[in-house]
């Protein structure tokens, strides 16, 4: 909502209207927008601006119980494509720094609700090398945020179902790594289904090392 | 309290990990064929759109979610704020969807549900728009040059329906608005042109939404009166009856 109309900030449109065309104007395009904006007299300075306002974002970034749907910010979407870019090129060794350690959790802290769909179109994509997508992986289960824990045990859980052995790998081990007990169900589940005997081992490897933990 | 008329209703579900959605998702909750399919690869995100009820219906399934969101048509040169109709009445057709859906096979495995409402009531202008909010709740300033106030607190409760560790989150962000509509022309030089008058009213959005700390799957015979129980939420805040000070 257009409420800090006063705000510098890049601002989300209520606009959400397709392109009409307005034969009676004799102009080559029109389009209708309905803009809800704040009482002031400046509203209209920002009418075409696309994206949530700095103060929504940081109100609603931080706010555990709203469940509004999030979108990524362009820049946050452009260090997303970064990283993924610069992990294409880095070598990944386990250990061993990467783009992807080094810039995965801030950039899933700053956000991490509007940031889950590209994560998971990412490890999904058969374009991204799957050692890259299990490096997301596992950086995931490392990262120590208890706001954000359910998300990422969601793309763990969910990237268990992936065509790749690399990629159930990854997530088998960000799961170990994410320590929660509640994963248990969905790599017994997985492990019915695995075709692979080596990382059905490792599936069980982690579901004994989680079931330690709440003996 | 204000007369409240109902901008949009929106029913969110979020998903078990091994959700698959099926892609006849909406012909088996809307009964025909959306208008409109396109899948954002970038995203992983489907976003279908058709007629729904005199209003628009939108589903958008994306990793973690599923969003059903009723919002009313607008027409050029509309006079009066565009809504669905009155509150509560407004919402029934998204809630009998939900409560269809939630009572059917396709239904998720999900571990918390939300209902968001944005509701509006017309007002004169910003400065009485500022003097009923501040009937309603705390910090509404008093300058007359004062603008931008908004105001969002959450006040959650028990669930009513008994299900051990559930709470119901009650957010509300509270706020005057004004309404614009207005045509812009050209390409090269676009020109703007107000279609009609200025609407200022009173704007209250509503997130009422299970907890996300909930442990397991919500218990799919039980996900309809949750529904209802998001619903009593609302109108808790919309009726005046708790107190968001």
């Amino acid at each position: 909502m257009n409420e800090e109309s006063n705000s510098t900030a890049i601002g989300h449109s209520f606009s959400d209207k397709e392109p009409l065309e307005l034969t009676g104007l004799r102009r080559s395009a029109a389009v209708l927008a309905l803009h809800i904006l704040a009482a002031t007299t400046r509203g209209t300075q920002r009418c075409f601006y696309r994206e949530d306002t700095a103060g929504t974002q940081i109100i609603e970034a931080h706010s555990e119980s709203s469940t509004q749907p999030r979108k990524a910010s362009p820049e946050l979407q452009a260090r997303l494509d970064a990283m993924l870019e610069a992990a294409r090129r880095d070598i990944i060794e386990d250990g061993m720094r990467n783009a992807i350690t080094d810039q995965l959790p801030e950039l899933f802290l700053r956000d991490f609700n509007a940031i889950i769909p590209g994560l998971k179109a990412l490890i999904d994509n058969e374009r991204t090398p799957p050692i890259v997508a299990a490096e997301l992986l596992k950086e995931l289960g490392q990262i120590r945020d208890a706001t954000s824990h359910n998300s990422r045990r969601w793309l763990l859980a969910s990237a268990l179902n992936m065509a790749s052995p690399f990629v159930r790998d990854g997530a088998a081990l960000g799961l170990a790594r994410l320590a929660d007990p509640a994963a248990i169900d969905y790599l017994r589940s997985a492990i019915a289904k695995e075709p692979n005997a080596e990382i059905r081992a490792d599936l069980q490897l982690v579901v004994d090392e989680l079931a330690e933990e709440v003996r | 309290m204000p007369e409240w008329g109902i901008d949009s209703v929106r029913f969110s579900v979020f998903t078990d990990p091994n959700f698959v959605v099926p892609p006849t998702l909406w012909r088996d909750c809307v009964g025909d064929e959306p208008e409109t399919s396109t899948y954002q690869r970038a995203n992983a995100t489907k976003v279908e759109v058709g007629p729904f009820a005199e209003g628009r219906l939108t589903l958008q399934v994306q990793p973690m979610r599923v969003d059903w969101v009723h919002e009313p048509l607008v027409s050029l040169g509309q006079q009066g704020v565009s809504v669905l109709g009155p509150f509560p009445d407004a919402a029934d057709p998204l809630l009998d969807l939900s409560r269809r859906w939630a009572s059917s096979n396709s239904f998720p495995g999900t571990p918390r549900i939300a209902l968001g409402l944005v509701v509006s009531s017309s007002t004169t202008d910003r400065a009485s728009g500022y003097r009923e909010l501040a009937n309603l709740i705390e910090g509404v300033p008093t300058n007359p040059e004062a603008s931008d106030f908004m105001y969002q607190v959450n006040i959650p409760r028990t669930a009513h329906v008994d299900i051990a560790g559930l709470k119901v989150n009650r957010l509300s962000k509270w706020g005057v608005a004004l309404i614009r509509q207005f045509v812009v022309a050209g390409t090269a030089a676009p020109t703007t042109q107000v279609v009609a008058p200025d609407i200022h009213c009173l704007r209250l959005e509503l997130d009422i939404n299970t907890n996300p700390d909930f442990e397991g799957l919500l218990p799919r015979r039980r996900v309809t009166a949750i529904i209802d129980d998001l619903f009593d939420g609302a109108k808790e805040i919309c009726e005046g009856r708790i107190n968001v000070r």
